[in-house]
């Protein structure tokens, strides 16, 4: 085998991936990801039956875990994954902040609550979940890894219905920052994953849903990634465990774009929603 | 398990004769890679680091190469494929550190820092790119940029100016090599320590640690562990990135 000195090993680690029980998720991917790479992964999803579901897929592979009901838009129910956590583990090294909410309306017709939900269960959501661990983090005294799952449209105006799904995420962008410079002193790093559209089977019905014709519109989306593919949940994984372990031990406050070259192009938006475009 | 395995790829470092190229070859080497190793200066760095891959069974190719010249990056590259077949991997860390105050700066100063750090890595790049469509394959280039290329500090104009586009050039090459499946991504290090080891260092790298989140200098191995991610087909939908490893320094408004 290759690297007398893996560096991306997580033998020994502890991780929180919240909102990984949707199979074929990205959330999935990334916690079954952490496992391979020899992390111990606690799983929270709104889905008891799918937290369950992947929890038992980590067991297979040999690690430890636990399955945990919370819907991230409830503090109460954040404050309880973590009392759990602490319960059967009793330490966190790893939080991976994927939970995320959508709303797709024209702005002008954004209904309040609905701004409300996003907000309060993509970023207060991901706050709670970061402070939380990150309070635990600094009082261990071993450091950590804080990896929040942002988006491109974090940094670039997406359009089409996007606001409070841009907003909550240009907000995880500079919490990012924001706490890789107070948590660094703590050797806590914080670091963000910035991914393009991929297709897991939550997005692609979605897309569906919206009543687009979806090869017109996958066709546009393309046309913003220079690799030439959609992503695919897998793509998530290398960074995921790369940004958690010692190899990336110098590296906090990076937002890392997983998106084919999408920001580079800088192509993220569109003023156009493409309800049937043929062009 | 997580691995990244590079045995049976071919990888060119440039600049690969002291300090971060030497790191940065070292982990290729690690993770199972034949390479190529060019250095200006660093003979003796380049051989040290030829003697550890024939002890791991491992081809290296030594090349002494002036980077500002085009038709030598060029032929280093050509004699690279010929001899070790390909290249799937090109580390660019060539590169030339000359502060000079601000009216002091000559036109030669500006060309040389320019020609090697910014013409001799396009010239190189486009070259290793052209041997990789010629020979139908993907392939992954990594280029080293810097925390000057977003920050300004005195005496490093051309410095600075041939950073900045080296950003630029990172995403204007992966924009253009994307649908060739050849990714381009750079690497930006804030304070890296390169000098040997003494007593007294923690006191002297005071007042360069007191500006950093994490408290701490860089490693060079550790823009080697990132150069082999960002190079392997774990990083394989990352691509015109500039990812920036200087432990938060470039976070923060930084006074004085």
């Amino acid at each position: 085998m290759a690297m007398s000195r893996n560096r991306f090993d997580l033998t020994g680690k502890i991780a929180l991936v919240t909102g990984a029980g949707a199979g074929g998720g990205l959330g999935h991917a990334m916690a079954v990801g952490l496992a391979e790479a020899g992390a111990d992964v606690v799983v929270s999803d709104i889905d008891a039956t799918g937290a369950i579901a992947t929890r038992q897929e980590i067991e297979q592979i040999g690690r430890r875990s636990l399955a945990v009901a919370c819907d991230n838009g409830r503090r109460e129910e954040i404050l309880a994954l973590f009392a759990d956590i602490d319960r059967d583990f009793g330490h966190i090294d790893v939080l991976i902040n994927n939970v995320g909410a959508g709303a797709r309306f024209r702005p002008e017709e954004l209904p309040y609550d609905d701004w409300q939900y996003v907000i309060g269960t993509s970023l207060t959501g991901a706050f709670l979940c970061a402070t939380e661990a990150g309070r635990r983090m600094i009082a261990q005294g071993s450091g950590g890894s804080i990896i929040n799952i942002s988006s491109i449209a974090g940094s670039s105006a997406l359009g089409r219905g996007n606001l409070p799904h841009s907003v909550a995420k240009s907000g995880i962008n500079q919490m990012t920052r924001e706490l890789a410079v107070e948590w660094g002193p703590h050797g806590v790093r914080v670091n963000a994953i910035q991914p393009a559209q991929i297709r897991t089977p939550n997005w692609i019905a979605g897309s569906k849903v919206m009543d687009w014709d979806y090869p017109v519109w996958e066709r546009h989306l393309l046309e913003g990634i220079p690799l030439g593919r959609l992503g695919e949940p897998d793509d998530l994984v290398g960074p995921a465990v790369f940004l958690a372990s010692e190899a990336a031990a110098f590296v906090s406050g990076c937002l890392l774009p997983v998106d084919g070259a999408n920001l580079a192009m800088n192509a993220g938006g569109n003023i156009h929603w493409p309800a049937n475009r043929q062009d | 398990m997580y691995t990244i395995d590079f045995t049976g790829k071919v990888v060119l470092v440039v600049g690969g004769g002291t300090g971060i190229g030497s790191a940065i070859a070292r982990a290729f080497l690690d993770a199972g890679a034949d390479i190529a190793l060019s250095y200006n200066a660093s003979k003796t760095g380049a051989e040290a680091i030829a003697a550890e891959a024939g002890r791991a069974g491992r081809r290296c190719l030594l090349l002494e190469v002036d980077s500002r010249s085009v038709p030598a990056v060029e032929a280093m590259v050509d004699e690279t494929v010929r001899t070790l077949g390909t290249i799937d991997v090109l580390i660019y860390n060539a590169g030339l550190t000359d502060p000079q105050p601000l009216f002091d700066l000559t036109e030669e100063h500006w060309d040389r820092t320019l020609d090697i750090n910014l013409k001799g890595m396009f010239f190189c790049a486009r070259r290793v790119a052209a041997s990789l469509r010629d020979q139908g394959k993907p392939g992954s280039i990594v280029l080293l940029s810097s925390v000057h290329s977003i920050q300004a500090y005195p005496n490093h104009a051309h410095y600075a100016s041939s950073k900045g586009g080296i950003n630029m050039l990172t995403r204007s090459l992966a924009r253009q090599l994307a649908p060739l499946q050849i990714r381009v991504n750079a690497i930006a290090p804030g304070s890296i320590y390169v000098g040997p080891q003494r007593d007294d260092l923690e006191a002297i790298l005071a007042p360069v640690t007191s500006r950093i989140p994490l408290g701490r200098v860089g490693q060079p191995p550790e823009m080697g562990d990132i150069a082999v991610f960002l190079a392997s087909e774990r990083a394989s939908y990352i691509t015109g990135h500039v990812l920036f490893a200087d432990g938060g320094l470039t976070l923060p408004l930084q006074l004085d």
